[in-house]
């Protein structure tokens, strides 16, 4: 087969080692992390801002739709390319390109992975906060897209209280900068609006971001507790006596069967529920801070709480949390991880309500989540091979987002709304809302080519977009 | 567009939806914005109707000027036209604080006092200590992007608010955000906002992330002769993992009043620690180790009640030199690398006509402000901002001190401002909002 016109243009921009085209590669490209997939009609990997800037004056002109691409760990879809058209994947850009250690901020390229920016600075005493589970895998460009967060978020806050400023291609095919090392530049805050924009409204081609010294010093507890209440409400009074950690990551009791099942953290498996707490900082104080946590759990009935003595049992605690997912893989064929958020207070119905779902659609739901900023990341376990079990998990998980907007919550908390939820923004803002929202839309990108089909509920509400084969480029 | 304003006309729709009279003698002065006075003051009684005073002015193609407790309004270009304040000061309830939730919404015309006061009765507090003078609202701090010294630690208030609603200029109020403290749902209007001097929409209820106040609070300051060492001082402390609650760098004019003796040095750096008391205690130890290494004179205790007077006065001076006539002020936005440096550059600028009173934050905020006759002060204004675009930064005219046009307030054009009008032409065609006086002609 011979590349078509519309190929070999994006072959004339970036090489043709740099384009995928043929259906094999495009197969490869067709899904992320979460459960929905599409296929492109062509990849792109390109090496430079410039290029990006030429591939989306290419597609501007030939009114093709383009979706940007990082790691591909995405849970909600918002690299899928549902409306077909060019997948702009970032990995190739993957520079540090400076690192101020005098004003502690990093200039880098959208596809550098976000572990490698906490490495590279790290034998400066320094890191970038934002720790999204998949950090080994995820893109910082991902991040700007979906507003990243992780279990270290709570006390540092998330990807955009960390990004400072971005240069991105926009719809219009101009590259130009917003924000800088400096805070409260002039104008609006267009990186603000940016971060979490889920790549509608343009391509991050280089980030700038704030760099944190590391702490001196960390005491990790793990609470074990017979009810979830108990966990939750200690959960309250921590914060509430004014001793903000920087994490507090609760597992219930099938999560953490699971977890022994594979990783062997010890934690007990008959327990209800517990609590991994980590406050950090210098190391003055640090042991009662840490006795402090132990007493209000233990005056929340807590069965035992460890404090871990060194850095290798703290490594053995956390080891049961981030390797949940995997330990849940174990046991199911398959799991849908939902990610709502609700006000902390709420967390003990909130979870009631969510068993109550599991029993309803007799659907096994684990819960690993992040306890201290009320983020739940229920996990529905199903099997695709059972006929109608993954569409009962879809509206399960539906369910537990509507739990969580009768709360007070809202439908995501790091991972975005991508096409996962789309059809549930409905139900948490009105029309006028979205309307308002999609304003700025208009005013960026007024073609609609970047990433269309994300956020925003599709008219007509058809669950399989076709691929329209687009008039006038053959493919 | 150019149609006369019918505002007899005008005055009578928008009392069928609010409080509205004229400024009179008695006080014409005070809703003075650079020298304009609107002619109209509209207050609606609620939320509902001030979207729909909005919408009426919108079609009446009455230039509106939001309007909290018009404590800043001296910020930005002149306006264009100015017909109708409208004030938000009747919507000043707080609508839900739930302390275990750590979060607030109140309506936008309370005042930020107001807040500190109901979240203190629990403990806890909203983390900006901006330089306000008393009035000021939820509404107008957010409008205005404000922020004081211990945005270092605490965040500014695009890290602080969590949720809006918004009255639009076709009259309807719209929702973004939430009211917890992770968020990815919708696009971040909220942030769109923050600092725009309400050129988008008139905001009519916040939510914020609020904070426990602290158990420990102390503060030392350090005296230098020159301020590059000072900043030297400042960037080795953000360095390492002591997170303090503030540093400032001051002049001794900043100084003045603050209760601090400089003893004949030319500047100080103060730092703040809040937390734990163990953590505290060892801040002080890392802040004399810095400053000494850098030549720093003098390590000073400031005894607690002193502390809390000394920044106290610190924000009333700075707010008023923001907004007295005849000066100029002017704000500073850095990388924190640079306060040092730009401190060293400006501190004779503008030296014969008034010694010019400096004050920077560990952020990278850093201040300028001298009485200066009116006829100098567009070169300085060039000088001090050939400075922040030297170092990687920008400069803004805070306070024009009574000037009617000829200074810069923005600085020169950036490529990113088209994007800006395109996103003005989206949520204010009209040109209603306070038209000319944001960035670029907004």
């Amino acid at each position: 087969m011979k590349p078509s016109r519309f190929v070999q243009e994006l072959i004339e921009i970036v090489g043709e080692r740099n384009v995928l085209w043929d259906d094999y590669d495009l197969r490869l490209y067709e899904y992320d992390g979460s459960v929905d997939r599409a296929l492109p009609q062509a990849v792109v990997l390109p090496e430079t801002a410039e290029q990006v800037a030429e591939i989306v004056r290419l597609c501007a002109r030939a009114s093709v739709p383009y979706t940007a691409r990082g790691g591909g760990t995405g849970l909600s879809g918002g690299s899928i390319p549902v409306a077909g058209g060019v997948l702009i994947t970032l990995v190739k850009m993957n520079r540090v390109l400076e690192v101020d250690l005098d004003s502690l901020r990093a200039v880098v390229e959208p596809g550098l992975v976000n572990l490698q920016l906490s490495e590279a600075v790290s034998g400066h005493g320094l890191y970038y906060v934002p720790d999204p589970s998949s950090q080994k895998a995820c893109t910082i460009g991902g991040n700007v897209g979906e507003n990243s967060g992780g279990p270290h978020t709570l006390l540092y806050g998330v990807t955009t209280n960390h990004v400072l400023g971005v240069e991105a291609v926009m719809p219009d095919g101009e590259l130009v900068e917003f924000g800088a090392k400096a805070l409260d530049l002039p104008g609006y805050d267009l990186t603000g609006a940016f971060v979490g924009s889920e790549g509608t409204l343009g391509i991050a081609t280089k980030v700038t971001v704030r760099l944190v010294p590391l702490p001196e010093d960390i005491r990790t507890l793990l609470a074990v507790f017979d009810s979830v209440e108990d966990a939750s409400a200690t959960v309250s009074e921590v914060i509430g006596k004014g001793i903000i950690p920087a994490a507090i990551e609760m597992m219930d009791q099938l999560a953490l069967q699971a977890v022994e099942a594979s990783v062997h953290a010890g934690y007990p498996e008959d327990a209800a529920a517990v609590l991994l707490i980590e406050v950090d900082g210098l190391s003055d104080g640090l042991d009662e801070q840490a006795e402090a946590i132990r007493e209000i759990a233990d005056a929340h009935h807590a069965r035992s709480v460890r404090i871990a003595q060194d850095a290798k049992e703290r490594e053995l605690l956390w080891s049961g949390r981030k390797g949940a997912f995997g330990a849940i893989g174990r046991i199911s064929p398959e799991y849908y991880v939902v990610d709502g958020v609700v006000p902390r207070t709420k967390l003990p119905e909130v979870l009631k309500a969510i068993a109550a779902v599991g029993r309803q659609y007799d659907l096994p739901i684990a819960n690993v989540f992040h306890a201290g900023d009320g983020n739940l990341h229920p996990l529905v376990l199903f099997d695709a091979a059972i006929p109608g079990e993954l569409e009962r998990t879809k509206v399960a998980g539906a369910e537990i987002m509507r739990i969580c907007i009768r709360a007070g919550g809202v439908l995501s908390g790091e991972h975005g709304i991508g096409v996962e939820k789309r059809e549930l923004m409905g139900e948490l803002f009105t029309d006028y809302d979205m309307e308002v929202m999609l304003r700025l839309k208009a005013a960026l990108d007024p073609e609609g080519l970047a990433n269309p089909g994300k956020i925003f509920p599709t008219p007509g509400r058809c669950v399989e977009v076709p691929r329209k084969p687009l008039a006038g480029i053959g493919w | 567009m150019i149609e006369q304003l019918d505002l007899a006309a005008l005055e009578a729709e928008l009392k069928t939806v609010a409080d509205v009279r004229k400024p009179d003698a008695t006080d014409s002065d005070s809703w003075s914005v650079g020298g304009i006075t609107p002619s109209l003051v509209c207050t609606p009684g609620d939320s509902e109707s001030l979207g729909e005073a909005l919408a009426i002015c919108d079609r009446a193609g009455a230039a509106v000027v939001p309007w909290g407790g018009g404590t800043q309004q001296g910020l930005g270009s002149p306006l264009e036209r100015a017909d109708v304040a409208l004030v938000t000061t009747q919507l000043d309830r707080l609508i839900e604080h739930e302390p275990g939730d750590m979060t607030v919404t109140a309506q936008a015309g309370m005042t930020l006092s107001a807040l500190q006061a109901t979240l203190g009765e629990h403990g806890q507090w909203l983390p900006l200590d901006p330089p306000l003078l008393p009035g000021a609202t939820l509404g107008g701090a957010l409008a205005t992007d404000v922020s004081g010294p211990r945005r270092l630690k605490e965040g500014g208030l695009r890290d602080l608010v969590i949720g809006t609603r918004a009255a639009n200029v076709d009259g309807r109020i719209s929702r973004a955000g939430g009211k917890v403290v992770k968020n990815v749902t919708g696009y971040d209007i909220n942030k769109l906002h923050v600092g725009a001097l309400g050129t988008l929409g008139v905001l009519v209820e916040v939510s914020f992330k609020v904070a426990p106040l602290p158990p420990s609070d102390r503060t030392w300051y350090c005296t230098f002769d020159d301020p590059r060492n000072a900043g030297l001082a400042l960037s080795k402390l953000l360095w390492l993992p002591v997170s303090f609650a503030a540093l400032d760098l001051v002049n001794a004019s900043a100084a003045e009043g603050l209760g601090l003796s400089l003893e004949g040095a030319s500047w100080a750096l103060l730092a703040r620690a809040t937390g734990f008391g163990p953590a505290v205690e060892r801040q002080l130890s890392e802040f004399r180790d810095a400053t000494r290494g850098r030549q720093g004179s003098h390590t000073t205790a400031v005894n607690e009640q002193q502390a809390k007077e000394t920044w106290t006065s610190y924000l009333e001076e700075s707010a008023k030199r923001r907004w007295s006539p005849g000066r100029l002020t002017c704000r500073f936005a850095l990388p924190s690398a640079e306060l040092g440096p730009v401190a060293a550059a400006i501190a004779e600028v503008g030296g014969a006509a008034g010694k010019p009173r400096i004050w920077g934050h560990g952020t990278g905020a850093l201040f300028w402000s001298a009485e200066v006759p009116s006829e100098g002060r567009s070169q300085i204004v060039d000088r001090l901002r050939g400075a922040a675009h030297g170092s990687g930064g920008r400069l803004v005219v805070e306070n024009r001190g009574g000037d009617r046009g000829e200074l810069d307030v923005w600085g020169p054009g950036e490529p990113s401002y088209r994007y800006m009008r395109a996103i003005k032409r989206q949520y204010d065609p009209r040109g209603t909002l306070n038209p000319g006086r944001f960035v670029d002609g907004i």
